[in-house]
C-alpha cells in the first residue's frame, strides 16, 4: 500500500471536520463506556470474589459429613494435627486454616450491681497465625491485638449490642462437646469489622483457647485450604479427598460451598460481552453513516480519481482506511478517557448505593450467605477491555466501510464526473 | 373415690408435668361413677393444680445421659407459687454453686466459676438447661392445660395400662406443643406417660413417670424420664430424693443477691 493512500485518507477525514468529530465522539463514547463499565464490573466482581474465596470460604473446605446440615458441636474433625500435616504436605497448598464454631452466651464481664443481659453469639476458634496473613479473617488486625492467651476479638455488631470496648472483660457461657455448660472470662483485645457475618456478630478466639474452653482437644469443625489460584480449587479438592483420614469428611470447593455466589461470578462474562456488543453497534452506525455520506458526497471526485487512472482497489483501500483511521482515533480517545475514569475512581471508589439509590441507610454492603459484600466499588483497570473495543471497532470499520467503498470503485468515471 | 387437692406443689413448671393428684383430699371426682370413665375437666383441673402451690423445698437428682457421657447432678430447689423458683446445684464439684433463679418470665444463671450472674435472653429460651433435655423455656413456661388445651378422652391404653387423654392446643395459643397425649393411671389420678408433639405434628419428646412414692403424705411419681426424639442415645432423668411441701420459704429467697449467695 502506498503511503500516499494513507495520507489521502487522513486528509479526506479532515475535509468535513464536523462530521468526523461527530463520528469520533460516538466511537469514543462507546469505548469510554466499555472501558469504564467493564472496569467497574471487574472491580465489583473482584471484590466479591475476594470476599468469597477470601477470609471465610477459601478455595477448599473440609467438614464432618453432617456438619452443613446440623452444625452441632460434636460434628467435628478429629486428630487435627495429623490431618493438618497431611494437607500441608500436598502440592499446591498455600495455607491451611482450621476453625471451631460454638454457640455461646456473652455478657459484659465487669462486676456490676445489676446482672448484665446476655447476647447469643458464635465463637470462632481460629489459627491465629494463618488468619493473620493475606485473606485471613484477622488480616487487618495489628499484631498486638490478635487473639490468644485469653484475649479475644469481638465483631463490631456484637460489641455495639453489648456496649463492650477493647480492653474490657466479657463473660462467655458455652457448652462442651457433650453439651454440658462451661463458662469463663475473657478480655476483648480488639473490636473487628469483618466481611464475614458470624465474625461481625461473634467472637474470635485462638484455636487452643477455644479447644481448651469447650474441651475439644485436637478437634475442629472446619478446615479451609487455600491454593495458589482459586480457579484450581477443583484439582486441589481432589487431592485433599485422597487423604485417608479424611475419607469420612465432606470436601468441597468454594463453588460447591456457595454455588449461588459462584454462578453470580459467572454472569460477569456475559456482561462484558453485552457491552462489547453495544459498542459494536454504536461504532457500526457511526462509521457506516459517516463513510456513506462522505463517499456519495464525493462521487464527482471519485470519478475524477478513476479517470486519472487510480485503480478500483486503491479506491477501496482509501475508503476503508479512512474508516479505520476514524475508528482507531475514536478508540484511542475513548480508551484514554475511559482509563482515566477507571484509574481515578479506583482510588476514590464508587458508592453504588448512592448511584443506584438502593436503600436509604448508610449500609455500604449487603449480606448474602453470611458474607457482607461491599457496595463501595473500586473499579479495576484491565487492558483486555481496551483490546475488546479496539478489535470490535476495527472490525466494524472495515465491514461497514466496505459497501460504500465497493460501490465507489464500481462507478463509471465519465458518469460519475458529470454528477 | 379419688379427689384432687388444691395448692399443689410445682418445684418448677416442669414439675407440672408430674400431673399428680394426691389421695382423697379434694372435692372433684376424677372418675364418673356411672360410666367408669374419667371426667376430663376434673382430671385437667387436677393436673393444672400443680401450678398453684404455696411453697416447697426439694432435693432432686438429675441424670443426664448423652451418647458419650453421663452426668449426675444433685440440686436443691425452692419454690413459691409458680412464679418464683431457685435451683442450686450441689454436685458434682465442677458445677457446685451454679444457680438458676426464676422470677416470672425472667431467668438468671449464676456461674460460680466466674462469679457472674447473667440473664438468659429470650432468644436462648429454647436452649438446654444445664446440658439436660429440659430447656430454659421448660423452667419459665406457664401453661394451663385446662385453659390452653382442648382435651378429649381417647379411651384406654394397653401399654402402659391406663386412660389416654389427648390435649390439643387451642387456636391462637403461642407455645411449642401442638398436641400432648397423656396416659393416666386407671384411676386417672397419676400420669404414666406424656407424649409431646411439635407444631408440625411430629413427636418431639416423651416423658415417662415412674416409681410412685409418698412424700410428705402425698403419692407422686418420683422418677421422671424425658426422652427427646431428635437426639439419639440421649435422655434426662429427674429423681426426687426429698420434698418438703409447704416449706417455709421466705420471699427474700428469690432475689439476685440470694442467687449469688445461695447454698
Amino acid at each position: 500500500m502506498r503511503l500516499s493512500t494513507l495520507s489521502i485518507a487522513w486528509r479526506n477525514l479532515g475535509r468535513n471536520r464536523r462530521r468526523t468529530a461527530l463520528a469520533l465522539t460516538a466511537i469514543a463514547l462507546g469505548q469510554l463506556t466499555l472501558v469504564a463499565v467493564n472496569g467497574m464490573m471487574a472491580g465489583m466482581f473482584d471484590s466479591m470474589l475476594k470476599t468469597i474465596t477470601g477470609p471465610m470460604i477459601g478455595h477448599v473446605q473440609i467438614h464432618h459429613k453432617d456438619w452443613r446440615e446440623d452444625r452441632a458441636v460434636d460434628l467435628y474433625i478429629d486428630r487435627l494435627p495429623e490431618v493438618r500435616a497431611a494437607i500441608e504436605s500436598l502440592p499446591g497448598v498455600k495455607s491451611v486454616s482450621s476453625r471451631l464454631f460454638t454457640a455461646v452466651l456473652v455478657a459484659p464481664g465487669e462486676q456490676t450491681e445489676k446482672p448484665a443481659d446476655a447476647e447469643a453469639a458464635i465463637v470462632v476458634g481460629v489459627d491465629v497465625d494463618t488468619e493473620s496473613h493475606n485473606n485471613g479473617l484477622l488480616e487487618i488486625l495489628p499484631a498486638n491485638e490478635r487473639p490468644g492467651g485469653r484475649n479475644v476479638v469481638m465483631g463490631t455488631v456484637l460489641a455495639q449490642r453489648l456496649g463492650v470496648t477493647p480492653g474490657r472483660l466479657i463473660a462467655v457461657i458455652g457448652q462442651d462437646a457433650d453439651e454440658f455448660p462451661v463458662s469463663d472470662l475473657f478480655t476483648v483485645s480488639a473490636v473487628l469489622k469483618s466481611s464475614v457475618e458470624i465474625v461481625e456478630r461473634g467472637i474470635v478466639m485462638s484455636l487452643p483457647d477455644a479447644q481448651a474452653f469447650f474441651t475439644l482437644p485436637d478437634k475442629c469443625h472446619e478446615i479451609v485450604v487455600r491454593g495458589s489460584d482459586y480457579r484450581m480449587s477443583g484439582a486441589l479438592a481432589d487431592t485433599v479427598r485422597q487423604i485417608p483420614s479424611l475419607s469420612n469428611a465432606e470436601v468441597l470447593t468454594w463453588k460447591e460451598a456457595v454455588p449461588e455466589l459462584a454462578s453470580m461470578i459467572n454472569i460477569k462474562g456475559y456482561f462484558d460481552l453485552i457491552f462489547v456488543g453495544i459498542l459494536f453497534l454504536a461504532a457500526a452506525a457511526g462509521i457506516a453513516n459517516t463513510m456513506m455520506m462522505s463517499t456519495f458526497e464525493r462521487t464527482r471526485e471519485i470519478g475524477m480519481l478513476l479517470a486519472l487512472g487510480s485503480g478500483p482497489g486503491r479506491l477501496v483501500r482509501m475508503i476503508v482506511l479512512e474508516a479505520t483511521i476514524l475508528g482507531l482515533v475514536g478508540v484511542a480517545i475513548g480508551s484514554v478517557l475511559g482509563t482515566a475514569v477507571v484509574l481515578i475512581t479506583s482510588h476514590t471508589g464508587i458508592n453504588y448505593v448512592a448511584i443506584a439509590g438502593v436503600g436509604t441507610g448508610e449500609a455500604l454492603d449487603f449480606s448474602y450467605k453470611g458474607l457482607n459484600i461491599s457496595l463501595l466499588i473500586y473499579p479495576k483497570f484491565e487492558f483486555r477491555h481496551i483490546i475488546y473495543g479496539l478489535v470490535a471497532v476495527t472490525l466494524t470499520s472495515v465491514l461497514t466501510s466496505l459497501w460504500p467503498a465497493v460501490a465507489a470503485a464500481r462507478l463509471e468515471p465519465a458518469e460519475a464526473m458529470r454528477k | 373415690m379419688i379427689g384432687c387437692k388444691k395448692h399443689w406443689l410445682a418445684v418448677l413448671s416442669w414439675t407440672a408435668l408430674l400431673s399428680i393428684c394426691p389421695a382423697a383430699l379434694g372435692s372433684e371426682p376424677l372418675i364418673d361413677r356411672k360410666t367408669g370413665t374419667p371426667i376430663v375437666p376434673n382430671v385437667l383441673n387436677c393436673l393444672d393444680d400443680l401450678f398453684r402451690s404455696s411453697s416447697s423445698f426439694a432435693v432432686i437428682r438429675f441424670v443426664v445421659t448423652k451418647p458419650r457421657a453421663t452426668r449426675t447432678l444433685e440440686m436443691k430447689a425452692w419454690t413459691r407459687g409458680t412464679e418464683e423458683a431457685l435451683i442450686v446445684i450441689e454436685k458434682p464439684a465442677r458445677d457446685a454453686g451454679t444457680a438458676t433463679l426464676k422470677v416470672g418470665d425472667n431467668l438468671w444463671n449464676f456461674l460460680p466459676k466466674i462469679s457472674r450472674t447473667i440473664r438468659i435472653p429470650p432468644s436462648m429460651m429454647l436452649s438446654s438447661w444445664m446440658g439436660s433435655d429440659f430447656t430454659n423455656d421448660d423452667l419459665v413456661r406457664e401453661s394451663s392445660l385446662l385453659k390452653d388445651f382442648t382435651a378429649t378422652l381417647k379411651g384406654r391404653s394397653k401399654d402402659p395400662d391406663g386412660w389416654i387423654i389427648e390435649l390439643r392446643a387451642k387456636e391462637g395459643l403461642v407455645g411449642l406443643w401442638e398436641k400432648i397425649d397423656y396416659i393416666l393411671t386407671p384411676d386417672a389420678s397419676l400420669p404414666l406417660q406424656a407424649k409431646y408433639y411439635d407444631r408440625k405434628g411430629r413427636l418431639a419428646r416423651t416423658m415417662d413417670f415412674r416409681d410412685v412414692k409418698v412424700f410428705d403424705g402425698r403419692r407422686i411419681p418420683s422418677h421422671m424420664v424425658l426422652t427427646p426424639e431428635d437426639k439419639k442415645g440421649q435422655r434426662t432423668e429427674m429423681i426426687y430424693i426429698a420434698i418438703d411441701f409447704d416449706a417455709d420459704v421466705p420471699e427474700s429467697t428469690f432475689s439476685l443477691s440470694q442467687l449469688e449467695r445461695a447454698r
